[in-house]
C-alpha cells in the first residue's frame, strides 16, 4: 500500500542536471536577497521548500518559475526532470488544498509529458481535486478512467473507494451497492473494510435489508485492520432497529446480536486508531506521508476518532441495544432468552429510564413464563431501585398478581392496597383496589377484604369495576356466614345488573342463603326456579343437590329423590353425595331392596370412587338390618377378594376395620383372626398387596398391651414385601413398628414411599416425622430438624406433635441450644394429650435443662411447679425436690436448700426414693441455720 | 552411597553435561550471567555455566539479582503453548523454578503456571483440579502482571474451578473478567457458554434425580416448586448462549437442541419447536441441524391433530 516511489529518485535526476547547469551559487529562499534570485535558485528553492513541508513557498516558487521558464520559448524537452517541476507544484497546491489551482497543473503536465515518471500518480490526482472539489461526476470519470488505465497502481483501490464515495455522496444507494458488490474482497484490506462499511450504509438507504444483513455478517470486527468499528455498530444497530420497526423480529434480532457493546467497540477502536496514529507519527518524515495516500490515512485516523468521540456521546448505546434484543426476543416469544437479556441488563447497566422500561418489561415477561416467584422478587427489586418510577404501580400490580397464582392471598393484597393508596390517580388504581378486596376474601380475612369493597365506590367515584364490588361484596358476606347481608347485595346487584355477567351466580348464592339460613321451604320453591330459568349453567348439579337436600328437609322426600337423581356425572364429588342422600332415603323408608339395587348400582357406576366402602358398607348393613350377618360379612370378604390387592384402593382397609365390627361377638375374634390367616396364606406370593392387609388386620386385632407382636406381626409384610405395594396406611403402619424394632433404614424406605407415591395422603405427616425420628435415632440431627420443619408445615395430628417436640428438644438440648429445647418442651406442655406424669414429665425435663445449663433460677421455677401441682407422681416430685435444693445450693441459698430437702424428707410417700436419703444426708452435711435465721 | 557423596556426584553429573538452555541472570551490579537455571532454592539461585572446558555451578542469592530471564528450549516452548495431560512432570519443574522468583520482573512465571493448570486439566482427576487452582491462585497473587498474563490465569482458574465442580464459582469468575484483548475475550466467551451448558446439565441431572426419587413430584408443592426451579435453571443455562452470545454458533445450536429436548420432555411442544426453528434457520451445525430435524419430525408427527 505504502508508495515508495514518491519522486525522491525523479528529483535527484533534476536536481543532478540542475547542479551541471547553475551558473549561480543557490541560495536559500528564506534568505536576504530571495527576491533576486536566478531562476535557477528559485528552482531549487522552490523543491527544497517542497521537501522541507514549506508548500505555499514552494508554490510561489515553482510557479514563477515555470512562468519564467515558459517565457523563454524553450521547448520542455531541452530539460531532463522538467515534468518534476509540474508534479513538485502540483502536490504543493494539493497539500495547500488548492484544489482548483492544481487542475490546470496536472493537466498541463498530463498533455505535455505523456511519457511521465509521474503520470499514473498525476492521473490520479486529478480524480482526487475532482473528488475534493465535490465534481462527482467528473471524479467518478476521472477515477474510473485511471482504475482502468492503471490496474496495478497502489492507488487503484484507493480511487475504487472515491468512486464509490461520488455516488453515495450523490445518494445513489442502489448505483453504490452493485457498484461495491464485486469489489468487496478483492482489494486491499483497509479500503475493503471502508467498501463494507459504504456498501452497508447504501444498501440501508436504498431498504436492501435482506442483503445488509449479509453485509454486517461479512463485516469482521476483530480484524485489526477494520477501524471504523463505531461507525459499523452503530449502522448495525440502526439496521437492527429497522427491521425491528418493521416486524421482522428474527431479522432485527440476527443484526442486533452482532452489534458489540459500547466498552468493547471503544476499547478495540481507540487501540487501533493509536495503532494508526503511531504508524503517522512514526512515518512523518516519509515520503509516502505526502502523497495523497498519506493524506488519506491522516483524514482516516482523524475521521475514526471523531466518529469515536461522536460514538461515546450516544446516550443508553448499550441499554437501547440490550432492550431492542429482549424485545426481539419476545416478540418471537422466546420468553426465556428475553429474560436472560433483561436480567443481565439489569445485572450490568447504569440506570436510566430505557433501563426502567426494562425492568418492567422483565417483569412482564417473568409472567408470560409463569414464574411467579421470581416476578415476585424482581417486582420487589424494581421497587428498591427505581422508587421514583412511573412504573412502580404497575411493578406493584403484576406482584399482586403472581402472589395471587401462588396463592399468597395476602400478600397479593398487600401490593394491590399500595397501588391504590399510594398512586390513587393510577389507571390501575381501581382494578387493584377492587383485587385487593378480593384478594382479602381469597385469604378467608372476609371482614377486611368487605371493608376494602366497602370502601371502593367512595375511592372511585368514576368506578368501572361497580358490578364486580357488587357481586363480590355477595359473595364476601356469604363467606363470612351473613347470609342476610349477602342476600341484601345479590338483590342490590340483580336490580342494577339484570343481565349482569354474573346474574345466574347470585341468583344461586340467594337460594343457597336462604338454604344456609334454614329456609328449606323458600330455598326449595326459588332453587326450582333457578334450575328452570338456567337448564345449562355449571353449578347445576350443585343446586340439583340444593334442591333436593331442600326437600328433604322439609319431608318431601320423593321430589328430593327426583332432585338428587337429577344430578349428572359431571362432577364425582355431587354425583357421590346425591347417591348417598338417595340412600339414606330408601335406608330410612327400609325400602331395602331398592336401596340393595341402588348401592350395587353406584359401585358399578362408580368403583374409582372414594366413597366405595362406605357403599360396601351401606350393602352390608342392608344384610344385617334383615337378620344376615353372615350375608353381611361376606359382602366385605367379597369386597375384600376383589380389591385388597390393589395397593390404590384406598377405602380397602375401612373394609377390615368395617368388617371387624362384624365379628364383635364372643368367639368371633378367634374367627375373625383364623380366617384373616387363611386369607393371608392364600394370597402368599400371588397377592402381596392382600396378603400384607391381611396380617396388618391381624396387628389390629393385637391386645394394645402387646405392641411389639403387633410390630412383629406387621414387620412380617413390611420388611418383606415391595414398599410400592403397600397402601400407605400399610406403609404408615409398617414404617413405625419397624421403626420401633429398630429396622431403621426399612422404616425410612416405607416413609418415603408414602411420600413419592401418595404425596396428597393425610399420611405423609406420618412420613415426615417418622423420617425425622429415624434420622435423630442415626444422629442425622440437621436432616432430623428438616424432617420435623415439613411435618410442622403440613401437620395437624397432635398425637405425633408430642414425639416431634419431644425430639427437637432433645437435638437442641444435645446441641448446648437451652432456650432452643425449653422452648420446644413449652410447646409440648401446650398439648391437650400432655397432662398428669406427662405434663409433670415436661415440667422436669424443662428444669433439668436449665439447671444444666446454670441457669438455677429457672430451673427451681419449673422443678417447683411440679411438687406443688403434681404431687401425685412421687418419683418426679422428689427428683424435683433434690434438684431444686441442689440448684439453691449453687445460687448460694443455703437455707432455701436446707427448706427443700426437708420438704422432701417430710414428705412420707418420697420415702422409697434414692433422693429421700441423698437429702436427709445433704441435711446432715449442711451448716445448721443460725437462730436469726431460723426467726 | 552416602547423600553428601550422591549429591557431589549429582554436582559433577551435572557440571559434565553442556547446558540445556541459555538462562540470564541480570544482577544488580549490571553484570549478565548465562548459564543454566538448575535450583532457586532457599533464597539462591544456582546457574550452571561453563568454565574452561568442564561446567560449573554458581550460586547468586536473589537479591543481588536485578531480572531472571528463564529461555525455554524449544519443547520447553511447545510445552508451554499447547500443554497436555503428559507434560505435566516437565511443566511442575518448570514452575518449581519460576514459583520462588514469582514476584521478579518480567517473569513467564505466570506463563508457566497457566501451561501447568493446563497441563493438569487435561485430566479429568479432580485432585489434579485443585493443584491448579492452589497454584493458579499463588500466580495471581503475584503482584505485576500484564492484562494477558491475568486473562489468561484467570480463564484457567475458571477451568479449575470448573474442574474442581464447582462451576457457580467458574461462571461468576468469568462473568467478571474484563475482555483484555481480542483472543482473551473470545476465549472467555467460548468458556463462558460452555459453562452454562455444563450447569444447564447440572441442573437438569439434579431435575431427572427429583423426578426418580419423587415420582408424583407434581402432587407435592415444596418438590413441584423445586422441579419448576430447576427446570427454569437448566432452560435458562442452556439458552444463554443463544440468548447472550451466539457468536459460537456450535456451541449456541448445542445449547439449543438440549433446551428444545427439554421442552419437548416436559410436554411444552411449542417452545420446543420454536427452538428447533432457530437451529435450523440460523444455527443449522452439521450435527445439530440434524438432530434438530429428527426431533422437529418427532414433534409435529405427535402433536399434529388425530384424524
Amino acid at each position: 500500500m505504502i508508495d515508495t516511489r514518491f519522486p525522491t529518485a525523479g528529483l535527484r535526476v533534476f536536481l543532478l542536471v540542475l547542479l551541471l547547469t547553475a551558473t549561480v551559487q543557490a541560495q536559500s529562499s528564506l534568505g536576504p536577497n530571495a527576491t533576486f534570485l536566478t531562476p535557477e535558485q528559485r528552482l531549487e528553492n522552490g523543491l527544497q521548500d517542497y521537501r522541507g513541508g514549506r508548500h505555499a513557498e514552494a508554490d510561489r516558487a515553482l510557479t514563477k518559475w515555470l512562468t519564467e521558464f515558459k517565457a523563454t520559448g524553450q521547448p520542455f524537452d531541452s530539460i531532463t526532470g522538467a515534468d518534476k517541476v509540474y508534479y513538485v507544484l502540483a502536490m504543493a497546491r494539493f497539500q495547500q488544498d488548492k484544489w482548483t489551482e492544481s487542475i490546470p497543473v496536472i493537466q498541463e503536465f498530463l498533455e505535455r509529458f505523456p511519457r511521465g515518471f509521474d503520470r499514473e500518480e498525476l492521473s490520479y490526482l486529478l480524480g482526487v481535486v475532482h473528488f475534493y472539489l465535490k465534481k462527482d461526476d467528473e471524479a467518478f470519470k476521472l477515477l474510473g478512467d485511471f482504475a482502468r488505465t492503471y490496474p496495478k497502481s497502489s492507488f487503484h483501490d484507493p480511487a475504487l473507494l472515491l468512486m464509490a464515495v461520488t455516488l453515495l455522496r450523490q445518494e445513489k444507494h442502489k448505483e453504490n451497492a452493485e457498484f461495491l458488490a464485486p469489489l468487496i474482497g478483492k482489494v486491499e484490506p483497509g479500503i475493503n473494510s471502508e467498501m463494507q462499511l459504504l456498501r452497508l450504509y447504501s444498501l440501508m438507504q436504498s431498504e436492501q435489508r435482506e442483503e445488509a444483513l449479509r453485509a454486517v455478517a461479512a463485516f469482521d470486527s476483530e480484524d485489526p485492520r477494520n477501524l471504523r468499528l463505531a461507525y459499523f455498530h452503530l449502522l448495525t444497530l440502526r439496521l437492527g432497529d429497522d427491521l425491528f420497526r418493521q416486524k421482522e423480529w428474527r431479522k432485527a434480532l440476527y443484526a442486533l446480536q452482532r452489534v458489540w457493546p459500547r466498552e468493547r467497540v471503544v476499547a478495540r477502536q481507540s487501540e487501533r486508531i493509536a495503532r494508526l496514529e503511531a504508524y503517522l507519527e512514526r512515518e512523518k518524515f516519509n515520503a509516502v506521508m505526502k502523497t495523497v495516500e498519506g493524506r488519506r490515512l491522516r483524514e482516516l485516523a482523524t475521521q475514526a476518532r471523531a466518529e469515536l468521540v461522536e460514538f461515546e456521546k450516544v446516550a443508553d448505546y448499550d441499554t437501547a441495544l440490550q432492550l431492542r434484543i429482549a424485545q426481539a426476543f419476545t416478540a418471537l416469544e422466546l420468553n426465556h432468552e428475553a429474560a436472560l437479556v433483561y436480567r443481565r441488563m439489569m445485572a450490568r447497566l447504569p440506570e436510566s429510564e430505557l433501563l426502567e422500561k426494562a425492568a418492567l418489561e422483565l417483569l412482564h415477561c417473568l409472567a408470560r413464563m409463569e414464574s411467579w416467584p421470581e416476578l415476585i422478587v424482581e417486582s420487589e427489586g424494581f421497587e428498591q431501585r427505581f422508587p421514583k418510577s412511573a412504573f412502580v404501580p404497575q411493578a406493584l400490580y403484576l406482584r399482586g398478581e403472581a402472589a395471587m397464582r401462588l396463592g399468597l392471598f395476602e400478600r397479593a393484597a398487600e401490593a394491590f392496597l399500595a397501588v391504590a393508596a399510594r398512586y390513587p390517580e393510577h389507571g390501575m388504581a381501581e382494578q387493584s383496589h377492587f383485587q385487593a378486596g378480593y384478594s382479602l376474601l381469597s385469604a378467608d380475612q372476609n371482614e377486611e377484604g368487605l371493608k376494602v369493597l366497602a370502601e371502593h365506590a367512595a375511592k372511585f367515584p368514576e368506578a368501572k369495576l361497580t358490578e364486580d364490588v357488587l357481586y363480590w361484596r355477595g359473595m364476601g358476606n356469604q363467606f363470612a356466614r351473613d347470609y342476610e347481608q349477602s342476600r341484601e347485595f345479590f338483590t342490590q346487584y340483580l336490580e342494577q345488573y339484570p343481565e349482569g355477567k354474573y346474574r345466574a351466580d347470585a341468583e344461586y348464592r340467594m337460594v343457597f342463603a336462604l338454604y344456609a339460613q334454614k329456609q328449606f321451604a323458600e330455598a326449595a320453591a326459588e332453587a326450582q326456579k333457578w334450575l328452570e330459568a338456567h337448564p345449562d349453567e355449571p353449578l347445576r348439579d350443585e343446586a340439583l343437590n340444593l334442591l333436593g337436600d331442600s326437600f328433604f328437609a322439609t319431608s318431601r322426600i320423593d321430589e328430593g329423590l327426583a332432585a338428587y337423581r337429577q344430578v349428572s356425572r359431571t362432577t364425582d364429588r355431587y354425583y357421590d353425595y346425591a347417591a348417598f342422600r338417595i340412600g339414606k332415603a330408601l335406608a330410612a323408608r327400609e325400602e331395602w331392596d331398592a336401596l340393595r339395587a341402588h348401592f350395587e348400582g353406584f359401585m358399578k357406576e362408580r368403583p374409582e370412587s372414594n366413597r366405595l366402602a362406605e357403599a360396601i358398607a351401606e350393602l352390608a348393613k342392608i344384610e344385617s338390618q334383615q337378620g344376615a350377618p353372615e350375608k353381611a360379612r361376606e359382602i366385605y370378604w367379597a369386597a375384600i377378594e376383589k380389591h385388597g390387592d390393589d395397593p390404590e384402593a384406598a377405602a380397602v382397609e375401612m373394609l377390615f376395620e368395617n368388617l371387624a365390627k362384624q365379628y364383635r361377638r364372643a368367639g368371633e375374634t378367634e374367627e375373625f383372626q383364623q380366617r384373616l390367616t387363611t386369607l393371608a396364606v392364600d394370597a402368599g406370593l400371588k397377592k402381596p398387596t392382600l396378603r400384607a392387609r391381611a396380617l396388618w388386620m391381624q396387628s389390629k386385632l393385637m391386645p394394645r398391651d402387646e405392641p411389639d407382636a403387633a410390630a412383629r406381626l406387621v414387620e412380617k409384610y413390611a420388611a418383606v414385601v415391595k414398599p410400592t405395594l403397600l397402601s400407605p396406611i400399610l406403609l404408615a403402619d409398617g414404617a413405625d413398628a419397624l421403626r420401633a424394632l429398630g429396622d431403621l433404614k426399612k422404616a425410612r424406605e416405607l416413609y418415603r414411599t408414602i411420600l413419592r407415591w401418595y404425596p396428597r395422603s393425610l399420611l405423609k405427616e406420618r412420613a415426615y416425622a417418622g423420617l425425622g425420628l429415624v434420622a435423630q435415632a442415626q444422629g442425622e440431627t440437621d436432616e432430623a430438624l428438616e424432617q420435623f420443619d415439613k411435618f410442622e408445615r403440613t401437620g395437624l395430628d397432635v398425637t405425633l406433635r408430642e414425639p416431634v417436640l419431644r425430639a427437637r428438644a432433645e437435638i437442641y438440648k444435645a446441641r448446648g441450644d437451652t432456650a432452643a429445647a425449653v422452648a420446644q418442651l413449652e410447646r409440648v406442655l401446650e398439648l391437650p394429650q400432655v397432662k398428669g406424669a406427662k405434663a409433670a414429665e415436661t415440667l422436669y425435663a424443662i428444669g433439668h435443662a436449665y439447671y444444666e445449663a446454670g441457669d438455677y433460677k429457672k430451673a427451681i421455677a419449673f422443678l417447683q411447679r411440679i411438687y406443688i401441682l403434681y404431687g401425685r407422681w412421687s418419683e418426679l416430685v422428689a427428683k424435683a425436690y433434690w434438684e431444686s435444693g441442689q440448684a439453691f445450693e449453687k445460687l448460694g441459698q443455703t437455707a432455701e436448700a436446707r427448706s427443700t430437702y426437708a420438704e422432701l424428707v417430710a414428705n412420707e410417700t418420697l420415702a422409697g426414693t434414692p433422693e429421700f436419703k441423698l437429702a436427709e444426708a445433704r441435711l446432715r452435711e449442711l451448716p445448721a441455720p443460725k437462730t436469726s435465721d431460723a426467726g | 552411597m552416602k547423600p553428601s557423596i550422591a549429591l557431589a556426584f549429582v554436582s559433577v553429573l551435572l557440571a559434565l553435561l553442556p547446558p540445556a538452555r541459555a538462562d540470564e541472570l541480570f544482577l544488580k551490579n549490571d553484570t549478565v550471567k548465562s548459564g543454566e537455571i538448575v535450583s532457586t532454592s532457599d533464597g539462591r539461585v544456582s546457574l550452571r555455566v561453563q568454565v574452561g572446558a568442564g561446567f560449573g555451578v554458581a550460586g547468586y542469592a536473589f537479591d543481588s539479582l536485578k531480572k531472571v530471564g528463564f529461555t525455554p528450549t524449544p519443547a520447553e516452548q511447545k510445552m508451554m503453548s499447547n500443554p497436555g495431560a503428559s507434560d505435566v512432570a516437565v511443566l511442575r519443574r518448570m514452575w518449581e523454578l519460576r514459583e520462588p522468583l514469582l514476584g521478579q520482573v518480567e517473569s513467564d512465571a505466570p506463563t508457566v503456571a497457566t501451561a501447568l493448570s493446563r497441563a493438569l486439566l487435561a485430566d479429568t482427576d479432580p485432585e489434579r483440579a485443585r493443584e491448579a487452582l492452589a497454584l493458579l491462585e499463588k500466580a495471581l497473587a503475584r503482584g505485576s502482571l500484564t492484562p494477558a498474563e491475568q486473562s489468561a490465569l484467570l480463564q484457567s482458574t475458571a477451568a479449575a474451578l470448573m474442574g474442581a465442580g464447582r462451576v457457580d464459582e467458574a461462571v461468576k469468575l468469568l462473568d467478571t473478567m474484563p475482555e483484555i484483548d481480542p483472543a482473551a475475550s473470545a476465549a472467555i466467551i467460548e468458556n463462558r457458554v460452555r459453562l452454562e451448558l455444563i450447569r444447564g446439565d447440572l441442573a437438569l441431572g439434579k431435575l431427572r434425580a427429583l423426578e426418580e426419587e419423587w415420582p408424583k413430584w407434581e402432587l407435592m408443592p415444596e418438590e413441584r416448586e423445586q422441579h419448576r426451579r430447576l427446570l427454569h435453571e437448566a432452560l435458562s443455562a442452556f439458552l444463554f448462549p443463544a440468548a447472550i452470545h451466539p457468536e459460537n454458533r456450535a456451541v449456541t445450536a448445542d445449547g439449543l437442541y438440549r433446551a428444545a429436548q427439554l421442552f419437548a420432555s416436559v410436554e411444552r411442544p411449542e417452545d420446543a419447536l420454536r427452538r428447533v426453528d432457530e437451529i435450523l434457520s440460523f444455527y443449522p451445525e452439521p450435527v445439530f441441524a440434524k438432530k434438530a430435524a429428527e426431533l422437529q419430525t418427532q414433534l409435529k408427527s405427535s402433536h399434529e391433530p388425530k384424524p
